[in-house]
């Protein structure tokens, strides 16, 4: 026989118990050639466009997943970002418009979530980005799919703290719009340093300005993988055998994703852009990246070791994956998304794992304070604060971070929300009470680090 | 064997296994005679190889694993592979073992003349796999290659 029986029992296990899947592929569609004067034309020709080239997507998509007998969970669509399509400055509903007709073409082609809604303000805002910006939480309110992401710095350009303060009155704003669906808007909405061009993972996604026409980028998961081969180890097993273990695991997740990947394209008829190595965890019992720092022998997530832990199997991961796949790109690292990792929501809850604890994890890990719920009443210029700490540490290491906050109305620490699906569920957490509004109202930027001066 | 004695070979064991004792000793050993003769000044080494390339083209296979995992029970082999041959899957390779406890069958078949596509053969055989409380999943070999061959 050409495989040995336990190379396919592996496999079959990977995939039938082990949660192993195609995370996503996204399919990323340059708007340039959509653009009109009129923002609702131009998201006309952005539903033909999207038509086109993805109508298929989610039956092709199920057909190569059927070959291969491996899921392939979300089907999904970036867009160039939308404030650059839309150009100059647009009344709310203008922005309103266009963004339903962009949404209900997602919900005609099966996928769940379209990214795109979205400006690179990371120096400057112009007058159109300013409009747009404001328009965000009532696009997210009114919309299910789409997905907005803005980004306020680069390392080769500083933060742009008017936008970092912006943003935390968008959160707030976006929160309250939708109060009623304990702030769902905020899930959709993602602030970024260094945001890649062509992150596949929602709710970043976006298709960048450098890129072609049209592309298919893929994420693959696999934390219920890795948790049970670190799992089967003896607790004594040293460093080297732990990397080594997960090392191995990232290669062969790698090469399934790339494989599944390229299929895809091809069937579709676009190229295949990139491989997104990330460990993202679901609410699914055992898919957590929680669970696997455990067991490397923490006794909670969120306890003294924790960064370590994390720092190693993120290294981990991408030297397994580097060597499996030819083009990586977007965030390829852990996720440490709270409410959407069972163990780490538990913890958070247990209040063994604080948002001081997550910013420190964010440093070694992708990709930042992701889907934390934080007490209602927390004032615009704390999220913008806390926005601007994790947004630093991005921009001085030269990496991507973000953040994703829910500032859930009337919600005190200890409560709980529900999300539902792959957002999982989340117990507020609490965030230090002294005021950093003088800090962040200053205004203007904060220049880029000297780490940005390679040239 | 020199090369003359084994096209010979091949031709009388072609002949044989199609038209078996029908065919007189004597005729057979002229026919064979003849096509070695004419095949000695009709076709050069080079025309051989490029034959050959085509040949190995034509018979490529593309092959699929079908891993049948469960409780033990009789008949399961028979189910199986009788859907397979209706669906003209050729069977390459089986193996079978016992993993902690299990009974796992698995079963390399090509499907490059295959009836029906990978997908719709899952569907026939989840049927199987369901009235005899079975798990059986079809791959394409493609993913044990991308996951365990550099």
């Amino acid at each position: 026989m050409k495989y040995e029986v336990s190379e396919i029992l592996e496999t079959i296990k990977m995939n039938a118990l082990e949660n192993l899947d195609v995370r996503t592929v996204t399919l990323g569609l340059s708007l340039f050639d959509c653009i009109t004067d009129d923002a609702v034309k131009t998201a006309g020709n952005v539903r033909e466009k999207m038509l086109r080239y993805g109508s298929d997507i989610v039956k092709t998509a199920d057909k190569v997943a059927g070959r291969y007998g491996v899921k392939i969970v979300n089907k999904r669509v970036s867009l160039t970002p939308l404030s650059l399509v839309f150009g100059r400055e647009r009344s709310l509903e203008e922005y309103v418009k266009a963004a339903d007709i962009i949404d209900k073409t997602g919900s005609e082609m099966g996928i769940d979530f379209i990214g795109g809604y979205s400006a690179l303000v990371h120096k400057g805002i112009t007058s159109g980005e300013s409009a747009f910006l404001d328009s965000i939480p009532q696009v997210l309110a009114s919309t299910q799919r789409l997905c907005s992401s803005v980004n306020v710095a680069t390392t080769k350009a500083g933060i742009n703290m008017d936008a970092v303060m912006r943003m935390g009155e968008i959160v707030k704003r976006a929160a309250e719009l939708t109060a009623d669906r304990q702030a769902i808007g905020c899930a959709k909405l993602v602030i970024f340093a260094n945001i890649p061009e062509d992150n596949p993972f929602m709710a970043g996604a976006l298709h960048g300005p450098g890129e072609g026409g049209a592309t298919l980028n893929v994420g693959v998961s696999g934390p219920g993988v890795v948790y049970r081969a670190i799992k089967s180890l003896p607790s004594d097993a040293d460093f080297e055998v732990v990397s080594e273990t997960v090392k191995k695991i990232a290669f062969k997740i790698t090469r399934m994703g790339e494989l599944v990947g390229r299929e895809v394209a091809k069937e579709l008829g676009v190229s295949f852009g990139i491989l997104d190595l990330s460990l993202a965890p679901t609410p699914a019992i055992g898919d957590s990246v929680a669970d696997i720092l455990e067991a490397m022998g923490l006794e909670a997530c969120g306890t003294h070791g924790t960064t370590a832990a994390l720092a190693l199997l993120n290294d981990a991961v991408k030297k397994g994956g580097a060597f499996a796949s030819s083009y990586v790109g977007g965030l390829s690292g852990a996720f440490i998304p709270v409410s959407e990792d069972t163990t780490m929501e538990r913890r958070a809850a247990e209040g063994k794992l604080s948002l001081d604890k997550l910013e420190a994890m964010t440093a070694v890990c992708s990709v930042g304070l992701d889907m934390i719920a934080i007490p209602g009443d927390t004032p615009a210029e704390t999220i913008a604060a806390i926005i601007a700490d994790e947004i630093s540490i991005g921009v001085v290491n030269s990496k991507t971070t973000a953040v994703r906050l829910l500032p859930v109305p009337g919600a005190k620490p200890g409560d709980e929300i529900t999300l539902g699906g792959l957002l999982g569920r989340a117990r507020i957490i609490p965030v230090h009470r002294d005021s950093a509004s003088v800090f962040v109202r200053r205004g203007g930027r904060i220049p880029a680090p000297i780490q940005s001066m390679k040239n | 064997m020199d090369i003359q004695e084994r096209i010979e070979n091949n031709i009388t064991q072609v002949i044989r296994e199609e038209l078996a004792d029908s065919i007189h000793p004597d005729k057979l050993s002229a026919i064979i005679k003849k096509i070695t003769e004419k095949l000695t000044f009709t076709v050069t080494p080079d025309e051989l190889v490029l034959l050959r390339m085509k040949m190995e083209e034509k018979a490529q296979r593309e092959l699929a694993v079908v891993s049948v995992i469960g409780q033990d029970s009789v008949g399961i082999v028979a189910e199986v592979t009788r859907a397979l041959a209706d669906n003209r899957a050729n069977i390459e390779g089986m193996n079978q073992a016992i993993v902690s406890g299990y009974f796992a069958l698995i079963l390399t078949i090509d499907v490059k003349d295959m009836t029906v596509t990978i997908d719709e053969l899952q569907k026939i055989m989840d049927t199987i796999a369901e009235t005899r409380n079975l798990r059986i999943y079809i791959q394409h070999e493609n993913i044990f290659r991308s996951m365990n061959r550099i």
